[in-house]
């Protein structure tokens, strides 16, 4: 009979080792947690000493209330805390631990030893365990405070263990995990040795000095602060400039209770109140803290704990990124860009505030007044040296379409084009991605795509969280001219694409617009806005191309002929006038 | 070095070498070309550290010895100078002296060991192949090589010898050319490399200095990585292009029974007129294929221009609907060279296969285009 029974209740070592997994995957969260307990042991230093990545040995000393020998043999079983008790407390979480999990998890994967000295107490104890079993209980004379050591870690999950990374790459993760707690806590003493050296020794000290201390002194001098209180929600920190601004978005801690949380949308929140202050691909540092009512937000939805759920995510994504331009543009983070009225707050007026435009009034952006200054230049005969093969077709039907002979190209990412009054600079990506933006949203009425077939379909392997994105908008990408079939698993094949992307740019394309969409996506744009948006930007010519004459004819042609040649789907200016007034202005010949 | 030799002479060599010379590098000897003498012979040679080309000519020696010297203000020089006999000598301050009756030019020269080396590795075999066949086959494939860095195997021709097959396959994955041939001596080897656009194109134009081409052989040789054309004393030595050729004998239907023959100047003409009306970014045109008529037409939605012309043709199968970017018909056009053509099809989203009506002598060519699935409202 017992052979027919197949369900088991586990052993508990079982489960244990099985829940460690949940909480501990490598050695950074075993720092993570014992870190976690220091701090809200109310320690004021805390010292962290690892080896060989943290595999052969993790060892956190701190100075706080220390445990007495009873609390501290129940600690190292599992669901014991001190943290909360019952249930209503979970919801008024003001410590970074509450599970009672960690320390048992631990211990069931490691050999540990803890010692442990309640304040003002003689005697301490001293707690040997060996794969999660209690080998040994002793009385120590010691200070006070608390320090686990954690030995052999995964030694009898060889499954987990062999997950590990090399050495060094382990070592990152846990400098990762200390410049979170060094930059929340300004308050306590943190040192960190790494194969017996010193790596740092973090005195007490204000934000702006930690933040230097831990992320370099790149952002000397580099950083604004930010400080604004709202009824429910209060934002402090600090963020770069534009001139600190890196490639990777390494630097960004955002912290919520003081807890270290990513927050896809408060990322990008940030990011977008600095508009188009930044490069595209570049990322600033930032080092936000948020406090908000531990009751209006749900930490406990995953066991890493990075993950939180607010209870109204919209009003914190607008008040974060209020709070943040706001400190950008009094921190005056984009004088190298404004060379007129400085004082226009980039709040109100991002886009204009860059440019020459300021200069000149606004009325000449309204597209009457432009396309009538173009029309009305006089056509010049195109020298036949100049001409490509390719120059566009003169149609009668094209009504928007004007003869052009001084057009440059520079930079390859710009195109100059001579009026009657000055002259336009016109971005060559941001105009393109206009004309396919509202091509992209007609198609989506029209249903007639158009698209090249490929001898050699593309196969995009996705991840499931793309692959889901991508059946949310496969309709309408099929109606821009993809041609996308399933092939096995979250393996995608595309057989066609639509017939005026350029050669070049379709290896990468799908992951670029599932990207951009996913980007957008948290910002609450309707789908189809989004996915056009995102397909012109991946789709239009990149800034950097070189065009033919024929080509910018043809871009500038197709520009005019859109609804607003003015800005592109982002928002950016697409076309800047310089009056000839203006340059007169500028060379003194007024 | 010292050395006398008429101006056309040697300018008609140099251009076979000046080619590959880049003209943005960073490294400042790659500007030069090295002339090397020896007896009666002088060696020309550029690189470009991916190509090297070489050639020989005779000239009268005085005295032997090498340098290298600015490629482009030489070229240059020789070119403004009428057809005479011109002095060259290297003297003691490293100058670089061209004499003629109408004055003296100088350059400086740089030692012959700063010059990059090329080292040439064993060859796993090697082929004769008559100039002529090999021009054509580099020139009908060449065009449809790919410009996309993001797939370097398209970026060159592919080469596969046989033991009775010599081909040539090229492809940008919109459309792809195969010629084979079959007339060539192989010494039993099989092997398959790509080699890069750049140097094909080069080895193009040294073959076109031949007045007479059908009579030269060139010897092809590979290596593990380079490859080795001869012709003569002259050579073109490229690196090949590392990775996997797509496999693309899988790609090429074989059940396309719909045929269409059509003259294929008729058909050039019409598509190239059609074309203008389309779109300039997709240049999108549409054949209707209907029984022994073929109605070509391009509309330029954003503009409103239309084009539409019919041409007779024979085809007997059901009436279809396909759109094709008509610059990849005219090059495929432009790239054959019978009085007429003959389209295999199938549908109007597959693939199409475009033959000579009639194939030459111990050759096989074929050329391959996606079409652009236009769907109708």
């Amino acid at each position: 009979m017992s052979n027919s029974n197949k369900v088991k209740i586990l052993s508990e070592d079982l489960t244990n080792k099985i829940a460690a997994g949940e909480v501990v995957d490598r050695p950074a969260s075993v720092v993570k947690e014992l870190v976690e307990n220091s701090i809200d042991a109310g320690s004021d230093q805390i010292t962290v000493v690892v080896k060989g990545g943290g595999k052969s040995l993790i060892k956190v000393v701190d100075n706080g209330t220390g445990m007495n020998r009873e609390d501290a043999i129940l600690s190292v079983q599992r669901h014991t805390t001190s943290k909360i008790a019952t249930y209503n407390d979970l919801h008024n979480i003001h410590t970074l631990g509450f599970r009672g999990e960690a320390l048992a998890s631990i211990a069931s994967i490691s050999r540990m030893e803890l010692r442990s000295t309640v304040h003002n107490e003689n005697e301490g104890v001293l707690i040997k365990l060996e794969g999660g079993v209690v080998e040994d209980v002793s009385a120590i004379a010691d200070v006070r405070g608390t320090s686990i050591s954690v030995k052999n870690l995964f030694y009898n999950t060889p499954a987990r263990r062999k997950f590990l990374k090399q050495d060094d790459t382990e070592y990152r993760y846990i400098l990762n995990i200390m410049n979170r707690f060094t930059l929340a806590y300004r308050d306590i003493e943190f040192t960190l040795y790494n194969n017996d050296q010193q790596v740092f020794d973090l005195k007490p000290a204000p934000l702006e000095k930690r933040i230097v201390d831990v992320l370099g002194s790149r952002y000397q001098d580099k950083i604004v602060e930010v400080n604004d209180n709202h009824n429910f929600v209060q934002i402090s920190g600090y963020v770069g400039n534009q001139e600190s601004a890196k490639k990777s978005r390494a630097d960004q801690y955002l912290f919520l209770n003081g807890r270290y949380i990513q927050s896809r949308a408060l990322n990008h929140a940030i990011i977008s109140a600095y508009g188009t202050i930044l490069p595209r691909g570049e990322f600033p540092m930032f080092v936000i803290f948020l406090e908000i009512d531990p009751r209006r937000v749900d930490v406990n939805v995953h066991p890493s704990k990075m993950e939180v759920k607010f209870s109204d995510e919209r009003s914190v994504y607008s008040i974060l990124r209020g709070s943040v331009k706001e400190a950008l543009s009094t921190g005056q983070v984009i004088p190298a860009f404004q060379f007129s009225k400085p004082e226009v707050p980039i709040a109100e007026k991002p886009r204009l505030s860059q440019s020459f435009q300021t200069q000149i009034p606004l009325s000449v952006f309204e597209r009457g007044n432009l396309v009538e200054a173009i029309k009305s230049d006089e056509p010049v005969e195109i020298e036949e040296a100049e001409v490509e093969k390719t120059q566009p077709v003169k149609t009668p039907g094209a009504q928007k379409h004007l003869e052009r002979a001084n057009v440059w190209q520079v930079h390859n990412k710009y195109i100059i084009s001579e009026i009657k009054s000055g002259f336009i600079i016109i971005d060559q990506h941001a105009a393109h991605e206009r004309i396919l933006y509202e091509k992209a949203l007609h198609n989506f009425e029209r249903s007639n795509p158009s698209s090249q077939q490929l001898l050699f379909p593309i196969v995009v392997d996705l991840n499931a969280d793309d692959y889901s994105y991508l059946m949310e908008i496969l309709p309408f990408l099929e109606k821009l001219g993809f041609i996308i079939k399933g092939f096995s698993g979250n393996t995608v094949v595309v057989e066609g694409i639509p017939s005026d992307v350029k050669l070049g740019n379709k290896e990468n394309i799908i992951h670029e617009i599932l990207e951009d969409y996913h980007k957008n996506k948290s910002t609450g744009l309707d789908i189809r806005d989004n996915v056009a948006k995102s397909f012109a930007c991946k789709s239009a010519v990149k800034f950097g191309k070189k065009l033919s004459l024929g080509e910018m004819n043809s871009l500038i042609d197709q520009l005019f002929a859109t609804q607003s040649p003015y800005f592109c789907p982002h928002g950016r200016p697409v076309i800047i006038t310089l009056s000839l007034d203006e340059l007169n202005k500028r060379f003194g010949r007024t | 070095m010292h050395f006398t030799v008429s101006k056309s002479v040697f300018y008609k060599s140099l251009q076979k070498v000046i080619g590959v010379i880049p003209t943005k590098t960073t490294i400042p000897i790659l500007e030069n070309i090295m002339i090397e003498l020896k007896d009666n012979t002088l060696q020309l040679t550029g690189t470009d550290l991916e190509i090297c080309i070489s050639t020989e000519l005779k000239v009268n020696g005085m005295e032997n010895g090498a340098c290298t010297v600015p490629a482009k203000s030489f070229n240059e020089i020789l070119r403004e100078l009428p057809d005479v006999p011109i002095e060259i000598s290297l003297e003691e301050d490293d100058k670089f002296h061209i004499k003629t009756d109408k004055g003296l030019y100088k350059l400086v020269s740089q030692p012959k060991d700063e010059f990059p080396s090329i080292v040439v590795e064993d060859s796993e075999g090697q082929l004769d192949i008559n100039a002529q066949i090999l021009y054509n086959m580099i020139d009908k494939t060449i065009f449809a090589v790919s410009t996309d860095e993001l797939r370097p195997t398209l970026m060159g021709v592919f080469f596969q010898i046989t033991s009775d097959e010599f081909r040539c396959v090229s492809t940008d994955g919109h459309r792809l050319v195969k010629v084979i041939n079959r007339d060539f001596k192989s010494s039993e080897f099989q092997k398959s490399v790509i080699v890069p656009t750049k140097a094909l194109s080069l080895l193009l134009k040294n073959l076109d200095t031949f007045p007479n081409i059908e009579k030269v052989q060139v010897n092809f040789s590979i290596g593990e990585n380079h490859v080795i054309f001869r012709i003569g004393e002259a050579f073109v030595y490229s690196k090949i292009i590392e990775g996997q050729y797509p496999k693309f004998e899988n790609v090429i239907p074989i059940n396309n029974d719909k045929k269409m023959i059509v003259n294929r100047e008729e058909l050039m003409s019409s598509v190239k007129r059609v074309s203008i009306f389309s779109n300039l970014i997709t240049h999108q045109i549409k054949f209707l294929i209907d029984e022994n008529n073929l109605t070509i037409s391009s509309e330029d939605i954003e503009f409103g221009g239309e084009g539409n012309e019919e041409i007779p043709i024979n085809y007997e199968s059901e009436r279809m609907e396909i759109g094709y970017n008509g610059v990849y018909v005219l090059d495929i056009l432009r790239h054959l060279d019978t009085d007429d053509v003959e389209f295999l099809l199938k549908d109007s989203v597959s693939a199409a296969i475009i033959n000579p009506s009639a194939q030459k002598q111990n050759e096989d060519l074929m050329m391959l285009i996606m079409p652009i699935r236009i769907k109708e409202e």
